[in-house]
This record gives C-alpha cells, structure tokens and sequence, in this order.
C-alpha cells in the first residue's frame, strides 16, 4: 500500500535533511519511525505526503507509491487527502474549526461528499470517539484528551487507507495513551496501515511492529518486535524510550521546609478544584504531583506562585505566610510551553535581559547553559525543544526563586533531551533550589523526584514512588512486565 | 417557529451597520439602534457580556473625545470646571447610537446564528469565497486559544517584573512577541493540517438562501428601518 525510497529531501535547496530512507507498509500493519528530536521522522512525513516539495517549497529526490499514487507530482498530491488520515503532535496546531462538528465535518466536506452523508458520517464518528455530546461546544471547552481523541476523529472520518500519527503520544496523559493505543489496534483490525513516529516506543511495541531507527536524517536500522535486550539497549542510547521505567535513588532535601501549604482549597470563583490540601516542600527537593489531566495540576501550581488566589487555606514560604502577589517571584511557575517566558530575539539577549531585571550576574546564567556559544544568536522559540525547557528554567533561576514550579516539562522530549533535562534540574537543586513538578511522566517521577503527590478526585495526597510509576503505567495500558 | 438563516442575518447585520454609519439624525439613529440593542441583548446577552462592557466603557472615551473636538455652541451644562456644549452632547448621542445599533446587530446575529451553521451557510448561500469562510472558521478557532496564550503571557510577564498594562514600548515588545512567535508556528501547522485533508480541493455547494416565515419577518423589519427615516423626512444623509 505504501512504498517509499528517498534519496534526499530538505527545506531550502542544497541542504539535506534526510538522506536514503525507505520503507514499505501494508495493509493492516504498523511502521513505526523512531529516533530522538531532529533526526528527521517528521521530515520523512512530510516527504511522503509531498508536503514539503508540494507546500513548503522544498526539494525530494526519490520515489513514493501510495496505493498507486504518486504523491510529489502536483495531480499525486491532489490525491493524498483521501487516502491518510494525519494527526499530527500538538492538537492545538491541528485543530483548525471552532466546533467538534465542524472539525470532523471540514474533511468531508473538503472531499465532496453529500450533505446528508456527512451529517451522518460526522454523528457516528463523534458517537465513536466519544465527543457526540459536546459536538457544538466550542473546541477551547474541551479537555486535553477529548482534543486528542477529535483529532483522530477527523482524521479517520473518511475511512482512509493509512493513518499516519505524528508523537501521538506527546501531551496525553496515561489514560489518553490508553485510549490511543485502543484507536490504532482497532485502524489495524481494519486494515489501515499505520505509520507512528514516536520516540516513546515502549507504548507501542505489539507483536510484529517494524521499527526503523533514525540518526542525524538517516535510517541506521530496521528492527521487528519482539525486540532482543540488545536492540532495546541500541534503541535507548540512540534517544528512543523503549525499555522499562527505572527507579533510581534520588536524593532528598535538606531538612528545612522552604514551601508549605496548609488546608488549601484552590479554583476558580465558584468553582472547587481540589481542597484540603496539604504540601510540603523541603529546601533542593524536587517533588512530583500527578494526576489525569485536568485534575488540577497547574491550578494548584498557578496557586502556588500566586498567579491564582487561594480560596482557602494558607500558603507559607520560608515559614512566613504570603498572600498571592507576594508569592510571585519567591516561586517561579515555569508553564508547559516554556515559550510564553521569552521576551527577547535571541538567547544572549534573553539572558542580558533576566540579569539586568533581576541582577543575578550574566556569566553565572551562561554558566548553566553547556550550549550557550553554539545558539546564543538564536532566537528562544527556534531553540530545540530541550533547549527551550532548559533556558525557560534558567530564566526562573535568575530569579532566585526559593522554589521553581514545572508543569509537564518532559512533554515531547527525547531520552537525550530528558536527560538535559534532569541534569539542568540537578544542578540547581545542588544550589538549593526546590521543584515541584506537574507530570505523568514515570520518568519524571523515577528519575527526578524524590517525592510524588497524587491529585485525584480534589484531594492530594502523597504516594510512594514505586507505586506512582506503577499506577501510571497501569493507566497506560502497560502491563507490569512491559513496563 | 424557526430560526431565521444564517445568510438572511448575516445581511441584516451588515445593513444595519451600514445605516449606522449612513444616518446622522437621531430620530433615525434611535430607531435602529433602540429596538436592535433590544433584541441584541435579549439574544445574545449570555453568549456576549464583552461587547456590553466594552459598549460602557466606550461612553466615556466617546465623552473625552466629544469634549475635546466638538465642544461647541450654546451650554448644555456645567459640571465642576467643566462646560458640556450642545456640539460635544450630540457627539456623543449620535456616535454611542451608531455603536449600539452596531452591538445590536451583532448580538442578534450571535445570539440566533449556530456556530455549525455559520460559515457553511456563509459559503453555500452567500457564496463567499472558501479562502474568507475558512479564516473567519479559524478566527473562530484561535480567538479562545490566543486568549489562553495571553493569560499566561501575562502571568510570566508579571513574573518577570513587567508592567502588567503595556504602555511602555518594552512592555508591548514583551506581550507581542511570544503571542506572534506562538501564533506563527501554529498557524504554519494548520496550514499543512488542512492542505492535508484536502482544503484545496474543497468546492463549495452553491444553493438559494432559504426565504420562509422567520425570514420575511427580518426583511419586513429591515425594510421598515431602511424606509421610514426617509419617509417620514428624517434621513440627513
């Protein structure tokens, strides 16, 4: 059904992104591209749709049959919208009309169907993913999940021959890995080839799934599942989640509780989002809190750095008790999209700005930036993703906040990239600086955190780590032995 | 009884907002902006609570400005220091009665169109071109989503010790360059999401507005509000 072979593809003329990768796929299997950030998965989508020489101006040397189209000629192209369905890493970047109704309908219509047909084709899809009751909400009224679930809604309306599922995993919670993991078994029952790039395979390793392993634009290998512990070991150090969840030793605070929250009832005016809530924060600990999405995990943390009122209860920092306005700066809130902390046009100035605004020595930020000379005329927001997490927490810092509050900071990062991560947290910690950390990421709570808090059903309460990444893999879909 | 189309209150709203700016006279100004605010907000209220708050707001930017252009003519009143005249007074009447017949409009139009119906009627009836039906969709779309990005953007600025209102040419750097960096890579996504699913290959489906009961009410009521400031000699256009 898919038979791709690519010599060489790329944005701008002369400069390779991707170089000899091929692949084929059949009807009712699955090809995952696996490889850490930049190491051209997306490209080679793109490549395949025709997207990049079709729409982006781009150049592809090579030779694509999908269901005997070909899709880098121009009349190829006109084709490709009938035959895949996309969804694509971020849903708010995917989805384009303000209600599920006309999100699913807009496919249809674009393809020529009948009005009655898509009335009735748009119900029984939204039936089947679960969104028939919010079908005229407007999209922004939905939660996380329910936006994933509507894009693969609107991208399977249609019935098309392959599904191609860009980090489906990526800002979905366990119980949306679940769900997801459900949609593409059930696209292979149906005989869809489904095409993953995913760098968080172990969510995705059934019985006869070939994987094709990318390195700086190339495929370096093709392995099938079941995977041997030498390919997994490959897989790992080339950046690729694909073995078990690890639980390290890490190290606690310092005895001196820095952040403390007592009875604490957070929300919005009239509306309870969890209450009594009891948290304790020692000095250069970092803790997890866990929870669905949409249990309140960035509410408690806007709360904490006093972005949002506390409804009730006391929050004391340092032992002084601080109302909301006073928090701020004391604790930073770092959000999920480390973009919105970014006010300059490129890294040196980003941090020229952070010292002069808040005095801390210029040389003392760049020192926590091992990649400071190679991107420091980079803008922020064309940094790597792992660059951006890792400068927006640098950002905090200058601010000597007694505690940095992340939320899901390992969203989308590669293994390579996570461990950036971790070591940036490290070394502030070293310095006495305290995390809380939004996630439901086991990684996060395995290899970063000392504690973990879980929020569920408005109430927060602590939960041994082995069984925070237990739970969570459980949610996920994974029994105990894949995990 | 049914709700009128989509395409029918598309033209009455753009009718009336035309008249807003094509009357002068109050009479006439009175009768398409009291009975449309009316209606506006009897419909539209819920879903609409901004363009109420922004309406007041406005009285009293119109005010300042009124006194400070069109303060001329025979004194209307006198409030502390300050000395209304007849020509800040009309300004301002006639200028807050065109916005509320604008409001009106709108609301009536929010408040009784369905946001499915919308643009597919806006495309199949009033055959506006795909490219104009698509971007009013994905305004649609954005408008709660760049809300979204400006409160947190707010929130890291107030962080970051910003002034929370920009007023400063630092401030307005600070808000307007993440809100576009993150707009723009948003916007290049979706252009290849619906180039994807065959956007350039979409050909609306042309048919007649849907003329019935509820229809010929709204056109009577817009005849009514075309005709009479004209009839009854009040029109100065």
């Amino acid at each position: 059904m898919l038979k791709y072979s690519i010599a060489a593809a790329g944005y701008t003329e002369g400069q390779k992104i991707i170089e000899d990768v091929k692949g084929e796929l059949g009807e009712g299997e699955i090809l995952v591209l696996a490889g850490p950030s930049g190491s051209g998965k997306t490209t080679t989508i793109l490549a395949i749709t025709g997207v990049i020489n079709n729409l982006l101006y781009g150049w592809v040397n090579g030779e694509v049959n999908l269901n005997g189209t070909n899709p880098l000629t121009p009349e190829g192209f006109e084709e490709i919208p009938g035959l895949i369905g996309a969804v694509l890493q971020d849903p708010d970047k995917q989805l384009v009309m303000p209600t599920p109704y006309d999100e699913v309908a807009f496919t249809l219509e674009n393809l020529g169907y009948d009005e009655k047909t898509i009335r009735r084709k748009t119900i029984k899809t939204l039936k089947r993913f679960g969104l028939d009751e919010k079908m005229y909400s407007h999209v922004e009224d939905l939660s996380g999940g329910q936006k994933r679930r509507l894009t693969f809604a609107s991208a399977v309306v249609h019935d098309p021959k392959l599904l191609i599922l860009d980090e489906p995993s990526a800002n979905v919670d366990p119980w949306g890995i679940r769900e997801i993991r459900g949609f593409i078994q059930e696209s292979r029952k149906k005989g869809r080839g489904v095409l993953i790039v995913e760098h968080k395979l172990r969510y995705f390793l059934w019985e006869n799934i070939e994987i094709h392993v990318y390195r700086g634009g190339k495929q370096v290998a093709k392995l099938e599942t079941p995977l041997s512990r030498e390919e997994i070991k490959m897989l790992m150090e080339n950046g690729i989640d694909a073995g078990p969840s690890r639980i390290i030793d890490v190290r606690g605070g310092r005895d001196k509780t820095v952040l403390e929250a007592r009875s604490l009832t957070i929300g919005y005016s009239g509306n309870i989002v969890a209450e009594n809530i009891d948290l304790r924060v020692e000095e250069g600990e970092a803790v997890a809190i866990i929870g669905r999405n949409g249990s309140g995990k960035t509410t408690l943390l806007k709360t904490l750095a006093g972005g949002l009122r506390e409804l009730d209860g006391q929050i004391y920092i340092n032992g002084k008790q601080l109302l909301a306005k006073e928090r701020m700066r004391r604790v930073f809130y770092v959000p999920q999209m480390p973009d919105y902390l970014f006010v300059e046009q490129s890294l040196e100035a980003e941090l020229r700005e952070a010292s002069k605004k808040t005095g801390t020595p210029l040389d003392e930020l760049v020192e926590l930036i091992p990649w400071y000379n190679m991107n420091k005329s980079t803008s922020p927001y064309r940094l790597s993703h792992g660059q951006r997490r890792w400068l927006g927490i640098v950002v905090a810092y200058a601010y000597k906040p007694s505690v940095i509050l992340l939320d899901e900071p390992s969203t989308g990062l590669d293994l390579h990239l996570f461990k950036m991560l971790r070591e940036a947290v490290e070394k502030l910690r070293m310095r006495g600086v305290s995390f809380i950390i939004s996630t439901h990421d086991p990684r996060v709570i395995g290899e970063m955190c000392n504690r973990a808090y879980l929020l569920d059903g408005k109430r927060l309460h602590e939960i041994n780590r082995y069984k925070a990444v237990e739970y969570l893999e459980k949610e996920a879909g994974l029994s105990l032995e894949e995990a | 009884m049914k709700r009128p189309s989509t395409s029918i209150l598309f033209i009455y709203g753009l009718i009336i907002t035309l008249l807003a700016f094509i009357y002068r006279d109050p009479y006439s100004l009175l009768l398409i902006s009291i009975p449309n605010a009316a209606i506006g907000f009897a419909l539209g209220f819920k879903r609409a609570r901004l363009i109420v708050i922004l309406l007041l707001i406005s009285v009293w930017g119109t005010f300042l400005n009124a006194v400070l252009v069109a303060n001329h003519g025979p004194i209307v009143c006198v409030w502390g220091p300050l000395v209304i005249r007849q020509g800040a007074f009309q300004a301002l009447v006639q200028i807050e009665l065109r916005l509320l017949a604008i409001a009106g409009a709108a609301l009536v139009f929010i408040g009784t169109a369905r946001p499915e119906e919308i643009l597919r009627d806006l495309e199949a009836e009033l055959r506006l071109p795909k490219s104009i039906t698509f971007s009013l969709a994905y305004a649609l779309r954005l408008i709660p989503l760049m809300k979204r990005d400006y409160e947190e953007i707010m929130l890291c600025r107030s962080e970051r010790g910003y002034h929370r209102i920009a007023y400063l040419p630092k401030d307005v750097k600070t808000l307007l360059l993440p809100l576009l960096s993150i707009a723009y890579q948003r916007a290049i996504w979706a252009g290849i999401t619906v180039e994807l699913r065959g956007f350039r290959k979409r050909k609306p489906r042309y048919r007649l507005p849907r003329i019935g009961v509820p229809e010929i009410i709204v056109l009577i009521w817009l005849a009514v509000q075309v005709i009479l400031p004209f009839a009854m000699g009040w029109a100065q256009i």
